[in-house]
């Protein structure tokens, strides 16, 4: 099975700065490096990196102050993550449906599946 | 006055002319040394030879009836005057050799597209190419002909025995006979030139087939037109009544020739392309 | 910007045009990718930009400069990085102090920042140089000059594993609102995260020419392990699958530009 991610570089950039919020790593009203140094680190064109710091700006994960920068929302953690979750349970979600019910698989069966996940993790 | 700085700027000429220097220092230096040294190994041979031959020398005292002094200032000035012979063909050939240098920095692709795209205009890069290599190449050629002149001096222990050769060459050489001469050596360096924009690779031996060539054309057409007695006997009385007069024309035919060649050298200068009919790669 | 406009060249002694009737508009702050088989005329098109080719027909525009007047106000804002390298036997600092006068935007900083992402010391002598190091060293003159048009010609081609991922970087870094790069090239995956800007060429001329937003607009690249039932106007298999390309719908998600894949698509179609 080939697991690719062919999903546009602004759009996976996004969502490695996005991570990278998650996991604390750039912390709340904080400044996060500019559109030039986040596309000289990753060694993609400066107008790609643009154009990730622009979706993360609509969406209000991050937020510009002139002449200083790009800075993490208050709120974006979790903004993030209620972001995440309408894609994860929107268009990411159809196809995984679609299947379980092809092969009939009840929603008693799928919420034991996911409990029995849940427990291996502690 | 816009255009004028566009064409020619003197801070940007002399930086051309520093970078030219800088980066082709080392070849720069070997020419100049083996100018110098071909007529110092020219001179110190001939100085050796005179002192070496002391047996021709007191036979030349027996025949002459001179004193040993006498006869060995004889047989410096003959080795000098080889020297002179010898220094004339040496600065003929070398003014070619060093006029098919002029374009050399365009001998192969990658050195044309340095030289073609560096900032400065084309008419700069040409006056610069020229002052090096037909200005530059007659001073180097003149200042190792004077070294050369010295050793034999100090060979033969001071004296003005050589710089007599040069006055008594100087009085012999009328005016339009040396002006002809310096014009038919530059015309070497010039056609050579000439030939090094259109051939800058191997560009010495493209040029003499060429020059050799015409030549021999020339010479078949003169052969021909000498057989035609009709036009020779003609020809020969008008030239002994005109001698002056031929002799001067043949000068300015000289010099316009030379300057033709450069004009030509520049039209295909001006022209050249990262790829051309006339060069290979 | 840079403008083509019916633009024709034909190369001594050959039978047809190499680029025929070819118009092309580049506004600045592009980094192009000139991608083509050998022989497609990629280098034609890169001197015919910088005045080393004339057009036979057509005209050539770049800031506003004719590059075939070869004025030195237009040879001082661009620079061509070829694909073989002529650097004199010389020290670094001698080459420098030579040539950085004729370029008004030369920067001593660029340069030894540039050197420091390429692991090249500035006390270097040219001729003790590996090839890959040459290259790396003139790559990093070629950006400190910072000339509005930048051309490259297989920059990545002998540079070692380090060094292209250090060239991007560099790249990157000396890239603004002024600048246009073009960058001549087979290594597409060298360099694809880098270009806004693609341009395909093969021997009969400019086969595409389109901003990589364009690209991800018009088309879906996928890689999968079944084609796609409807829709796939190229495909090629691959390890495990198949690399396939369709039109975009515009309620599709875009996706990357696949950029050998457009290459072959452009290819196959004998157009």
């Amino acid at each position: 099975m080939i697991q690719t991610d062919n999903r546009p570089i602004y759009v996976r950039l996004a969502d490695q700065i996005c991570d990278r919020i998650l996991l604390d790593e750039y912390h709340k009203l904080e400044r996060i490096p500019s559109v030039r140094e986040y596309a000289v680190s990753q060694q993609v064109n400066p107008a790609t990196a643009a154009r990730a710091f622009e979706i993360l700006e609509r969406q209000g994960v991050i937020f510009n102050k002139r002449g200083l920068g790009f800075f993490v929302a208050e709120s974006a953690v979790e903004l993030i993550r209620k972001i995440r979750l309408e894609t994860l349970l929107g268009e990411e979600s159809e196809l995984f449906f679609s299947r379980l019910a092809v092969l009939e698989v009840t929603p008693e069966q799928l919420r034991d599946m996911y409990s029995n996940y849940l427990t291996s993790q502690k | 006055m816009e255009k004028l700085n566009s064409k020619f700027s003197s801070k940007r000429f002399s930086d051309l002319m520093k970078a030219e220097f800088a980066v082709n220092k080392s070849n720069y230096i070997k020419l100049v040394i083996g100018v110098i040294g071909v007529f110092a190994a020219v001179a110190l041979l001939i100085s050796i030879s005179a002192i070496i031959d002391i047996n021709s020398l007191e036979h030349v005292s027996h025949l002459t009836g001179r004193s040993f002094e006498e006869a060995v200032k004889f047989k410096q000035s003959s080795h000098s005057n080889a020297y002179f012979g010898l220094s004339i063909v040496i600065l003929s050939v070398g003014l070619t050799i060093i006029g098919s240098l002029t374009f050399s920095n365009l001998a192969s692709k990658r050195q044309r597209i340095s030289a073609l795209m560096i900032p400065a205009s084309q008419i700069e890069k040409f006056i610069l190419r020229f002052i090096i290599y037909s200005i530059g190449g007659v001073i180097s050629l003149l200042i190792g002909f004077f070294i050369g002149i010295g050793i034999i001096q100090i060979a033969y222990g001071g004296g003005a025995l050589v710089i007599n050769n040069i006055t008594y060459y100087i009085e012999d050489f009328s005016i339009s006979g040396t002006t002809a001469w310096i014009l038919l050596a530059l015309s070497g360096n010039s056609l050579y030139a000439l030939g090094s924009s259109l051939w800058p690779k191997i560009s010495w031996i493209k040029t003499w087939v060429i020059i050799s060539a015409i030549e021999w054309l020339g010479a078949i057409c003169l052969f021909f037109i000498a057989s035609l007695h009709v036009v020779w006997k003609p020809f020969f009385m008008y030239l002994d009544d005109h001698i002056i007069g031929m002799i001067w024309t043949c000068i300015a035919a000289l010099a316009i020739m030379n300057i033709a060649c450069w004009v030509f050298a520049w039209v295909r200068y001006s022209k050249i392309q990262i790829i051309q009919r006339f060069m290979t790669k | 910007m840079i403008s083509l406009k019916n633009v024709s060249y034909r190369y001594v002694g050959s039978k047809s045009d190499s680029i025929a009737d070819f118009s092309m508009e580049l506004s600045s702050g592009k980094i192009v990718g000139l991608l083509g088989a050998n022989g497609a005329g990629k280098s034609t098109l890169l001197y015919l930009i910088s005045g080393l080719l004339k057009a036979k027909s057509g005209d050539v525009d770049v800031n506003g400069y004719n590059p075939w007047d070869r004025s030195p106000e237009f040879l001082s804002q661009i620079f061509l990085v070829p694909e073989e390298i002529d650097l004199p036997a010389i020290s670094l600092d001698a080459y420098v102090k030579a040539y950085s006068p004729f370029y008004p935007n030369f920067s001593e900083e660029s340069l030894k920042e540039a050197l420091f992402h390429f692991n090249l010391s500035s006390e270097i002598h040219l001729g003790a140089l590996s090839m890959g190091q040459r290259k790396k060293a003139f790559l990093a003159f070629a950006l400190a000059c910072h000339t509005p048009v930048l051309l490259m010609d297989e920059p990545t081609n002998g540079l070692d594993i380090p060094g292209k991922s250090e060239f991007r970087k560099a790249v990157v870094k000396t890239m603004n609102d002024e600048r246009t790069i073009i960058i001549s090239t087979h290594q597409v995956r060298d360099l694809d995260q880098l270009l806004d800007h693609v341009t395909i060429m093969d021997n009969k001329g400019i086969k595409l020419d389109d901003s990589i937003a364009n690209l991800q607009e018009k088309f879906v690249f996928g890689l999968a392990p079944v084609l796609p039932e409807n829709g796939v106007i190229w495909s090629e298999p691959v390890m495990g699958g198949y690399a396939f390309m369709k039109m975009r719908t515009p309620d599709q998600p875009e996706t990357e530009v696949n950029l050998e894949a457009l290459f072959n698509y452009i290819y196959s179609n004998k157009q």
